[in-house]
């Protein structure tokens, strides 16, 4: 009988043991070669710069042997492929509900529990300003209205928190070692941030985005999943709600902006 | 792994280019080299600083190790130096 799940699960596995098999495999060849190399420059030849040129190969070796070590359980590729799959099925939600209103990320501080996005269920194009801590339910209440209600949606940064120390509050600083320590380092998503904050704006540059920036209706809600995870970063370093305003890409960057909504004392 | 690769391709461009550059200038000192390695390494590893951190733990092992030969070579020199003045 097909099993797609563990199919899938044993590609995963698959591709990961190629790519530490890569850099075993370097870093044997290096060091064996490396070594003998600069044996034989420094004994026979007796010509130091290539017997450094051998050293050098060693140190390279071994350097790949660790990295070959430290490699994630699951590939970078395998990350985003079920980034991908998880964001497909919000977008799925959101399109189905008909929901246009842009998703306001709140950090733990206001949903008591996992980060979440909120998703006002009416049209209005002036975004509601969170006051209160919202219940973990899907369809919540967010204020005294009889209009403020939301779905209350688990986004692809809500898990990717765990990855990473909390973020300490305040600076933007803080935001950017935080950002950069999550999409560079552990989820190899973006070669580099830069994060700029002028008051309530925040102007996020990514470098080499592995997923490319590409249009689809519901990212007008949500944002892409790199704005996603990007947002609730934000938001959770922060302490204030915050939504994707725009998104562009220029050369190899992408921009995000981002809206910090007015702090709250809770 | 992207981030390995460029790691590793910044390494490796490092440690050639130097080499390339004091064989040209004739340098035969292979401590001088070991000693450019480390620099290089060290500089290298701390620019990487968002490496997985079970990657940075590693590496900094790899990093005393070398520190360790370096500080070998600084006993050998200092030793030859007090050999020369007695």
């Amino acid at each position: 009988m097909y099993k797609p799940t563990i199919a899938k699960h044993e590609r995963v596995e698959a591709s990961m043991i190629e790519s530490r098999k890569r850099y075993i495999l370097l870093g044997l060849g290096l060091i064996l070669g490396g070594g003998l190399f600069a044996a034989a420059a420094g004994l026979i030849l007796e010509y130091m710069p290539l017997a450094a040129l051998g050293i050098s190969g060693v140190i390279l070796g071994v350097v790949s042997l660790a990295l070959g070590r430290s490699l994630p359980r699951i590939s970078p590729e395998a990350s985003l492929m079920l980034l991908e799959a998880g964001s497909d099925n919000i977008m799925a939600l959101v399109e189905e509900l008909g929901l246009r209103a842009r998703a306001i990320y709140l950090p733990t501080s206001f949903t008591q529990g996992q980060p979440r996005a909120l998703i006002p269920l009416h049209g209005n194009p002036v975004q509601p300003v969170i006051q209160k801590p919202v219940e973990q339910r899907l369809i919540v209440q967010f204020g005294p209205g009889p209009d403020d209600y939301g779905v209350l949606v688990a986004t692809p940064g809500s898990p990717t928190l765990s990855l990473i120390e909390t973020p300490e509050t305040g600076s933007s600083g803080a935001l950017e070692d935080a950002l950069s320590d999550l999409l560079v380092g552990r989820l190899d998503m973006v070669n580099a941030v830069r994060v700029e904050r002028s008051g309530e704006k925040i102007t996020i540059e990514v470098a080499h985005p592995a997923l490319p920036l590409r249009s689809h209706p519901a990212y007008t809600v949500l944002g892409s999943p790199i704005a996603s995870i990007v947002a609730t970063v934000a938001a959770e370093s922060l302490g204030q709600p915050a939504s994707v305003t725009s998104e562009s890409s220029y050369g190899r960057w992408q921009v995000i902006a981002l809206e910090l909504q007015p702090e709250v004392k809770l | 792994v992207r981030v390995y690769d460029r790691y590793l391709a910044t390494l490796a461009l490092l440690f050639t280019a130097t080499t390339v550059l004091l064989a040209a200038h004739s340098q035969h000192q292979l401590d001088l080299y070991f000693s450019l390695y480390l620099i290089e390494y060290l500089a290298a590893t701390l620019i990487f600083a968002y490496l997985h951190p079970q990657a940075r733990r590693l590496l900094s092992f790899l990093g005393y190790f070398l520190f360790a030969g370096f500080m070998v070579i600084v006993a050998m020199k200092v030793l030859q130096i007090l050999g020369t003045f007695s």
